[in-house]
This record gives C-alpha cells, sequence and structure tokens, in this order.
C-alpha cells in the first residue's frame, strides 16, 4: 500500500464552485478527489400532502455515482436532512418546500461529509436563512491506532472504525455523528478532538471564498 | 364554575404544545408514561418461538414489540469472497404497528434501520461470514433475517438490535454437503449446526430535549416530540460498535459520555434478560 | 427485479433440498381415530386469543391456535383518502405473511395470495360492521401472519382474530364473526387440520358464522366432496364456530374484568 502522502491530521485540499448548476443555489464541494455537487431549490410550493403549517418541509434527494439510488443512499438523505433541519431557520417558511439534490461526481471516500459541506454552501448560495452552519469532516482509525483525517477510499477500506461528525459553526456542539468498527471510547473523543479541529479549518475556507465571491 | 385550572383535556394540551406538554413533565422529573428520566421500560425477550424459521425471537421494550425470524438459503458465493456467506437483515414496518406507516415498499425509516443493522453486522464482524461456506466458490448459506414490528411505540432500533442478535445465536441450520456427482446441496432433517457469533453487540437509545434532559428509551410520543437521539452499541468487552447522532442541537462530549455510562449499565442488563430467556 | 429500497441479498437463493432419514410414512390418524396430536376427528385445537396488543391500533387482538400466530390491528373509522362521497363506510383488509412465516421464504412484497386472502375476510366481515353508520370513513384492518400452520384454518383465524379486534376498536357490529375450517381427507372431515394434514386434503370448507343471529356471513369450500359430507362439516364448523365465540367474548370481557 502506498502511504499516505499528507500528514494524518491534514486535510484533503478544499475546493468549492458556487452556483455550479442553474438553480436557486448550488455549489461544488471537493475533499481532493471526492466531489459532491448540490442544488437548492426553494423556497417553493410544497404539495398539499407534505404542508406543514408553521415551518418548511425540507426535502434530500441524494443521488449515488453510479446507479440507482438505494437503502444507503436513503439513509444519506435522512442524514443531511435531519442535519440541515437543526440549522436552517425553517419557521421563516411556512408552507413551502425547499428542495435539496445532491450528486455524486466522483468517490474518493467521505462522501456523507463531502455532501453535507456541499449542502451547506448551497444553501448559503440560496439565501436560506440559517441560524447555524454545519460542516462536516471523516476520520478513521487504522489497525496500528493511528487517526488518519480525510481518508481516501483505500484507507477506509483497512480501517478499524470510521467516523463522520457534523459540527455547528457557532458552538461547535455536536449536529451528527456516525461510527461504525470498532473502537474505544478513548479512541472515539480522540477522533472528535482531530475533527473539530479540522472543522474549524473548513470553515475558515468556506468564509474565504464566500469574502471571494463577494468582492 | 371553574372545575379544574386545566381547561382542557392532557391529551389536546399534548396535540396543541408538545413541547410544552413534554417540558412540564420533565419539570417534575418525570415523564408522560410515569418513568423517571433514567429508567428503561420492562423488556421481554422470547426465543426461539417461531418454528418455520431456523432461528428466531420476540423482543418487547415496553409496548413495542418486534418479532425476528431467519430462514436459511443456499446460494452461490460472490466471486471476489468464494468463502463467505450472506446475511441480509431487513426490517418491515408495516401499516399494523402504527398509524405512521403507509402500506407499500419500505418507507425511509424502515430503509434507515435495515442499512443501520446491516451497517452494525458488517462493521462490527457479528459472525464470521466463511462459517457460513458449504463448499469454496460454489455454494454458501444465505440468512435472511427478517424483522417485523408488530406494536411500534419507539426505541425501535434498540429492539431490532436485541431481536437480531438473538435470534441469530439461536440459529440452527442442517448439516449441509455438496454432492459433486448431482451439483445439488443436501441437507440433513436434523437441525443440529449453531453459529458462533464473534461478538454480541447491543444497542441503547437515549433522546435529548432541549439540548440538556437525557430521556433514555424513548416512546414514540417522545421521539416525535425530541428532534434528537443518541445511540451507542457496545460489545460484551466494553468495545464500542457504533455511534450514531442524528437531528437536534449540537450536543457537547459530556453529553456523548453521559450517554455511554448509560449504555454501558444498560448492557449488562439486556444480557441479563437474553440469558434469562433461554 | 431489484427492490433497492431493501438490502439486498444474492441474484439467485434457493432452500436445501432435505433428505429425508427414513421413509417415515405420516399416519394422519391412530387404531382409535385419534390424530396426531391427540385429537378426535371433529375436536378443535385449543385457542390463545388476547386484545388490545398493539397500542397505537384503535383496536387489536392476537390470536394463536397450535402454531399459527395472527397479529391484527384495526385503525379506524378514519376519514377516506380519496375525496368522493360514499354514503357507507369502507372496509379495508391487508393479510401480510411475515417472510419467514411458511415452510418456505416468502417474498417481502404484496403477492396474490395475500390478495385473495384479504378478499375473503373482507367478504367475511362486510356483513357484520355497520359500515351504513359511517359515512365518508374507512375502516382499515391489517393482519400479520407470523406463522401459519395450515392456510384455511390460518384464514378462519384471521377472521375471527379480526373481528374481536374491530370489536376492540368499538365499532359497532351486529355480532362477532367466529370462522372454523373443516378439511375433507379420505372421505372423512378433520376439523381444524394442521399443516400436515392440509398437504393430505382432497378439499376444504371454511365457514364464517355469527351464532347469535344464526347467520352464515361466508362459506369457502373447495374440492370434489360428496354432499353429505359437506353437510356433515357445515354442521360440525355451525358447532365449532360457536365453541370460538365463547372464547372470542371471553376475550373481550377480560381486559373490562380486570379494570373493575
Amino acid at each position: 500500500m502506498a502511504s499516505r502522502k499528507r500528514p494524518p491530521s491534514k486535510i484533503r485540499t478544499i475546493s468549492i464552485e458556487p452556483n455550479y448548476v442553474n438553480r436557486d443555489g448550488s455549489a461544488l464541494f471537493k475533499f481532493g478527489d471526492s466531489a459532491v455537487v448540490c442544488s437548492v431549490n426553494g423556497p417553493t410550493e410544497v404539495k398539499l400532502r407534505d404542508e406543514k403549517v408553521d415551518k418548511a418541509t425540507i426535502d434530500v434527494i441524494f443521488k449515488p455515482l453510479v446507479g440507482l439510488p438505494g437503502t444507503k443512499d436513503k439513509t444519506h438523505e435522512y442524514i443531511i436532512r435531519s442535519t440541515v433541519e437543526s440549522v436552517i431557520k425553517s419557521n421563516l417558511y411556512p408552507r413551502t418546500l425547499i428542495q435539496i439534490v445532491c450528486q455524486v461526481m466522483m468517490d474518493d471516500g467521505n462522501i456523507l461529509a463531502t455532501a453535507i459541506n456541499a449542502t451547506t454552501y448551497a444553501l448559503m448560495n440560496a439565501g436560506v436563512e440559517m441560524k447555524d452552519i454545519a460542516v462536516a469532516v471523516a476520520c478513521i482509525v487504522n489497525k496500528d491506532g493511528n487517526i488518519l483525517i480525510d481518508p481516501e477510499l483505500r484507507e477506509i477500506e483497512k480501517a478499524q472504525s470510521y467516523h463522520t461528525f457534523a459540527f455547528s459553526k457557532t458552538s461547535f456542539g455536536l449536529l451528527f455523528c456516525e461510527s461504525t468498527g470498532l473502537f474505544t471510547e478513548e479512541q472515539y473523543f480522540e477522533c472528535y478532538a482531530i475533527c473539530k479541529i479540522a472543522a474549524q479549518e473548513i470553515i475558515d475556507k468556506i468564509r474565504m471564498k464566500i469574502q471571494l465571491d463577494l468582492t | 364554575m371553574v372545575k379544574n385550572s386545566l381547561a382542557f383535556e392532557a391529551e389536546t394540551f399534548r396535540k396543541i404544545q408538545p413541547q410544552e406538554y413534554l417540558r412540564r413533565f420533565i419539570q417534575g422529573n418525570i415523564r408522560p408514561d410515569g418513568r423517571s428520566l433514567s429508567q428503561f421500560r420492562p423488556t421481554t425477550v422470547n426465543q426461539s418461538c417461531i418454528t418455520t424459521t431456523n432461528g428466531s425471537s420476540m423482543v418487547r421494550i415496553g409496548n413495542t414489540t418486534v418479532v425476528c425470524g431467519i430462514k436459511a438459503e443456499v446460494a452461490t458465493p460472490k466471486f471476489n469472497s468464494p468463502l463467505e456467506g450472506y446475511l441480509v437483515p431487513n426490517i418491515d414496518l408495516s401499516p399494523i404497528c402504527s398509524p405512521k406507516f403507509k402500506p407499500g415498499p419500505p418507507g425511509e425509516l424502515a430503509q434507515v434501520l435495515s442499512e443501520n443493522l446491516n451497517n452494525l453486522l458488517k462493521s462490527a464482524s457479528v459472525l464470521d461470514l466463511t462459517s457460513l461456506c458449504i463448499k469454496e466458490g460454489i455454494a454458501v448459506w444465505v440468512l435472511y433475517i427478517d424483522l417485523v414490528c408488530v406494536n411500534y411505540d419507539g426505541n425501535i432500533y434498540d429492539a431490532s438490535v436485541i431481536g437480531m442478535i438473538t435470534a441469530l445465536t439461536n440459529v440452527k441450520l442442517p448439516e449441509a454437503t455438496f454432492e459433486e456427482s448431482s451439483g445439488l446441496v443436501k441437507a440433513t432433517e436434523e437441525l443440529s449446526v449453531t453459529l458462533k457469533l464473534q461478538r454480541i453487540p447491543y444497542s441503547v437509545t437515549v433522546a435529548l430535549f432541549d439540548g440538556q434532559h437525557l430521556l433514555v428509551d424513548p416512546t414514540e410520543v417522545e421521539e416525535s416530540i425530541t428532534s434528537e437521539q443518541i445511540t451507542i452499541v457496545f460489545d460484551e468487552v466494553g468495545q464500542l460498535c457504533s455511534i450514531w447522532k442524528v437531528g437536534g442541537l449540537p450536543s457537547s462530549p459530556e453529553h456523548l459520555k453521559q450517554c455511554m455510562n448509560i449504555a454501558r449499565e444498560r448492557y449488562k442488563q439486556i444480557s441479563m434478560i437474553v440469558k434469562s430467556s433461554i | 427485479m431489484v427492490d433497492r429500497r431493501r438490502i439486498q441479498g444474492p441474484e439467485v437463493s434457493v432452500a436445501p433440498i432435505i433428505i429425508k432419514s427414513a421413509d417415515k410414512r405420516t399416519c394422519l390418524k391412530d387404531e382409535h381415530s385419534r390424530r396426531r396430536d391427540g385429537r378426535n376427528l371433529e375436536d378443535i385445537c385449543p385457542i390463545f386469543l388476547k386484545t388490545g396488543l398493539i397500542s397505537q391500533a384503535n383496536g387489536s387482538a392476537f390470536i394463536e391456535i397450535r402454531r399459527t400466530k395472527i397479529a391484527c390491528g384495526v385503525y379506524g373509522p378514519r376519514q377516506t383518502k380519496i375525496p368522493s362521497f360514499s354514503g357507507k363506510g369502507n372496509l379495508n383488509v391487508e393479510i401480510k405473511f411475515a417472510p419467514f412465516s411458511c415452510q418456505k421464504r416468502r417474498q417481502p412484497y404484496r403477492d396474490a395470495q395475500e390478495k385473495d386472502l384479504s378478499q375473503l375476510v373482507i367478504e367475511a366481515l362486510v356483513p357484520s360492521i355497520r359500515l351504513d353508520l359511517l359515512p365518508k370513513s374507512t375502516i382499515d384492518i391489517y393482519i400479520t401472519v407470523l406463522e401459519n400452520d395450515g392456510t384455511a384454518s390460518c384464514l378462519a383465524a384471521a377472521i375471527t382474530c379480526a373481528s374481536v379486534a374491530v370489536a376492540d376498536a368499538g365499532i359497532e357490529m351486529l355480532d362477532l364473526v367466529p370462522a372454523s375450517s373443516a378439511s375433507y381427507i379420505g372421505g372423512e372431515i378433520y376439523m381444524d387440520s394442521d399443516l400436515a394434514e392440509e398437504q393430505h386434503e382432497t378439499g376444504y370448507l371454511i365457514l364464517s358464522y355469527m351464532p347469535s343471529l344464526k347467520e352464515v356471513t361466508h362459506i369457502l369450500q373447495s374440492g370434489d366432496v360428496d354432499l353429505a359430507l359437506t353437510t356433515q362439516a357445515f354442521e360440525q364448523c355451525t358447532d365449532a364456530c360457536s365453541k370460538i365465540y365463547s372464547v372470542m367474548i371471553n376475550s373481550l370481557l377480560l381486559p373490562i374484568r380486570d379494570t373493575q
């Protein structure tokens, strides 16, 4: 196995392209060779069946790189929806629909984290009001017990445990977490701490990108 | 004439102001069903209750009831893993268990639950899949793990995990051999082969209300009011197998630590209950 | 067809071929006309019937006869989804066999047999329910078969169970509908036959009957049977229904007695 070219606690190069597709808001978010496009439509008309009288209905569609969506993609939809539901000020848009579509463009690991970040940027791009910002990072603990942040696909395959975290920007609390594999409590909180630092880095990148776009 | 300070019934209050309804209870350190915040509902496990299966169990946590049945069939293994059998877990949330669910193919929640159960089996390598091999590259066992929810009153994942794991522990397979001459797999009538699980994981779910109150083992009503849930899976040596937290307010590591302690205690309870059910 | 909403297993899988250890000819009865479980030909099995197990439903019941296990939940009367006006209530029944309920694994999606059986339950129950009092409403009855020990007796149990669940939901009825089944095997009538007996049957009769009104709501008979034998089976089934009726009443009274 070719060894990792970057230090264990270094995330891959992030690149963001706003207005990637022609929608109310959209963005392409890349962690190295993992890329997800997210488009946001809304607030728009909602089907009577899904209408909520006091807040917006948030609908997420997650499309995999190849093939038709399966249970894994449905789970991603569920995660993204619950995560953004807690940051969007949905009570400002009662009886409307905010539709979020994520399309995987390239897959080299951490698709869920990439998709959450793409969604965050696309929501800002669409001008949807939010009370907070969600940023996501993933990491693995490998067989030797070392923590590698933002792992690539080949690293994930050999991982002992795999963790994805989403943090909120203001309080740096945990919005979402999915950890699988076998790990100890200490390892978990170590991952937690390292990912939290990385999340700060991503927020800085996002802020810089926004400032650049506005000027 | 004022008979009661409440001009309407509690049920009406719950429907109009669900958050406030639950908050009033929590302020009194009690929950709508009379439990304390850290109290689990009575849990019962029945093993091998369905004879048409190779392994089965029925789990009740409070009102929530899940029946798990495992049926074994024979299939050819995947090309790149000629020794490995298959585990296929699926949960069915049919409209019988709650008015929330519609007839037809599995909805979002059922798909998410099935995916999580599958993830748990795989990532925690609960069963060594090579133990399901009949003849390398030709025939392996497929275990279809089907869970049917009969009554949905919250905390379905915990019930499903207990159900799935207990059913797996009481699976009995026939002695199967591959006949070279006919190219068929023949099996004995007696079911004598049992499976050896590498790990016994149990999950514990805690709901977080108002970002500070931990409600263990939430009911359907509590689940619908709190948007935040933390699920922690431990195995028998206290190793973590999964942590899952979705939705709601941002939470702190302290909450997670508390949840882990709760989960560790609860693990002992569950394994006692399962042991006594044999 | 690949179902993407479920976890996928291998594309094809088959039940293993069982080598029968010895030629065990199943003898359905001994010289004293006793069946394998010790019953006489005309005896039905003891019934376990309990109401109110599904807390989320308006009414529910659980029945266990031999190995057959059926849960039934009743939702409604609730508003009919289709906006067209109907002066009478609508009864909807869905029977679902759990994938593990039969000898061979069933596919999880709804098959033709489930649709047929659902229709039969509707036909058996409709005459007993006062649907004329429920305009614009639907009663949904969901039945899940957890284990199936003979399809005819399973259907009879499903009807019995559903009827109790409807009563448990507090829906107005003319009478409860117990149902019983009989199999014709070698010119004899086997009441309430199990799976092994069913495999030898040449025909069957399922009767749904309202005992206090002495009215039949549904008869299902198949196979080539002598008229006299059918009449006899019919008599035996009405007797059996009356016995089941008392079990049904007890199951409904029990929770009320407990609270008093």
